[in-house]
């Protein structure tokens, strides 16, 4: 029988809410400057946008990221980008277009953005690491005193560097590992120039941790 | 690249739509395994809100239900109140009734537009406009002020 291929998938998530509530017309004029926006640099986009006037929602699509930016009550971006790592130069360049126009026509509104990124790595590797954290010894006593058989699959930390407020969460089952790392910030001034790249590589920081914690003897 | 612009009333599906894409990319895959990502991603939500919450998202929430409390606060508050026809029945007779009943309560018939009755209370004006016009429900005002009773 042949041994079945380890594979990992990972995705990279950034959301981005304005903390300002818009008005009506706000939003009616913030699309409309999009719209023309858009129109005037439609060649330097490299993936289908879809403008939806009725829910004030613009959509970029590609094969490999989605980025959405609704004007509801607040303004709110979300990018989802498939291997990050490949593909992070793309999002970036059409993130800053939008972040630096974002930033212009929010103006004062676009000061105090709350900045959540995350990643999400999935593998057919299983490192238990809730069983190498919680210790045999413990599970087995919490287990007596439940008289189950208890399985840990999933453990989850954070911490606080700076302004930046991490976690880390690793989750095992059926024969596959979720390890999900994110990120949380607000940005006191506008959103700075290559948002979406910084945020990633600063979560090299939770992802390393893990590393560490799936290597070390505990 | 391709652009579309709709004006259609349509619904918002991106959630979906994103949903189909991370099961293309691998990341959501089949039944077998929704229990690990339901739970993986609840946690992943849990944490973010957690976070939020002690970072002071929740105060612009806060901020807009104040701002909603003082704007309704100011609305009960400065006479910005809908008209009734009871309004009209002594705006109509202003002078006249601040002449003669400066400081009384006056019970009005919104039927016939009239003022029914008088008196220093409420039930006072209600006993007099009841035995006036035989009806039991009546607006009440006081005469020269914008308020029947204050506490």
């Amino acid at each position: 029988m042949s041994e079945q291929k380890e594979t990992q998938t990972t995705v990279y998530e950034c959301n981005i809410r304005f903390p300002s509530a818009l008005k009506t017309e706000e939003r009616d004029s913030i699309f409309t400057k999009f719209n023309s926006f858009i129109q005037e640099n439609r060649e330097a986009f490299t993936a289908k946008i879809k403008l939806r006037k009725r829910i004030k929602q613009i959509l970029f699509d590609s094969d490999n990221f989605m980025l959405i930016i609704t004007l509801a009550k607040r303004m709110s971006f979300r990018a989802v980008i498939n291997d990050p790592d490949k593909n992070k130069a793309d999002i970036n360049e059409i993130g800053n277009k939008i972040v630096s126009y974002m930033n212009t026509i929010l103006s004062e509104k676009a000061v105090g953005a709350v900045v959540t990124s995350s990643i999400t790595v999935r593998s057919t590797k299983t490192y238990d690491l809730a069983k190498k954290i919680v210790g045999e010894n413990k599970i087995a006593k919490i287990g007596d005193l439940l008289r189950q058989t208890i399985q840990p699959i999933s453990v989850a930390f954070e911490y606080k560097v700076g302004e930046k407020d991490f976690y880390v969460s690793s989750l095992t089952s059926g024969g596959q590992t979720l390890e999900i790392c994110g990120s949380h910030t607000v940005y006191k001034d506008k959103l700075p120039f290559n948002l979406i790249e910084r945020e990633i590589s600063e979560l090299d920081h939770p992802i390393q941790i893990v590393k560490k914690l799936i290597e070390m003897e505990l | 690249m391709a652009y579309t612009y709709t004006e259609e009333n349509e619904q918002d599906y991106s959630e979906d739509y994103l949903r189909e894409k991370m099961k293309k990319w691998g990341i959501l895959k089949d039944e077998m395994t929704s229990r690990l990502i339901l739970a993986s991603s609840s946690l992943n939500e849990i944490f973010k809100e957690l976070i939020v919450q002690r970072s002071g998202r929740d105060i612009y929430e806060e901020i807009d239900a104040l701002k909603k409390r003082v704007q309704y606060l100011e609305k009960r508050a400065g006479g910005k109140r809908k008209l009734t026809k009871a309004d009209f029945v002594v705006e109509l007779n202003k002078k006249e009734l601040e002449t003669k009943y400066f400081g009384k309560i006056v019970a009005i018939d919104a039927d016939s537009l009239e003022v029914v009755g008088i008196g220093d209370t409420i039930l006072e004006a209600y006993n007099n406009a009841k035995e006036k016009t035989g009806k039991d429900q009546f607006d009440f005002r006081r005469i020269g002020y914008s308020y029947v009773y204050r506490v």
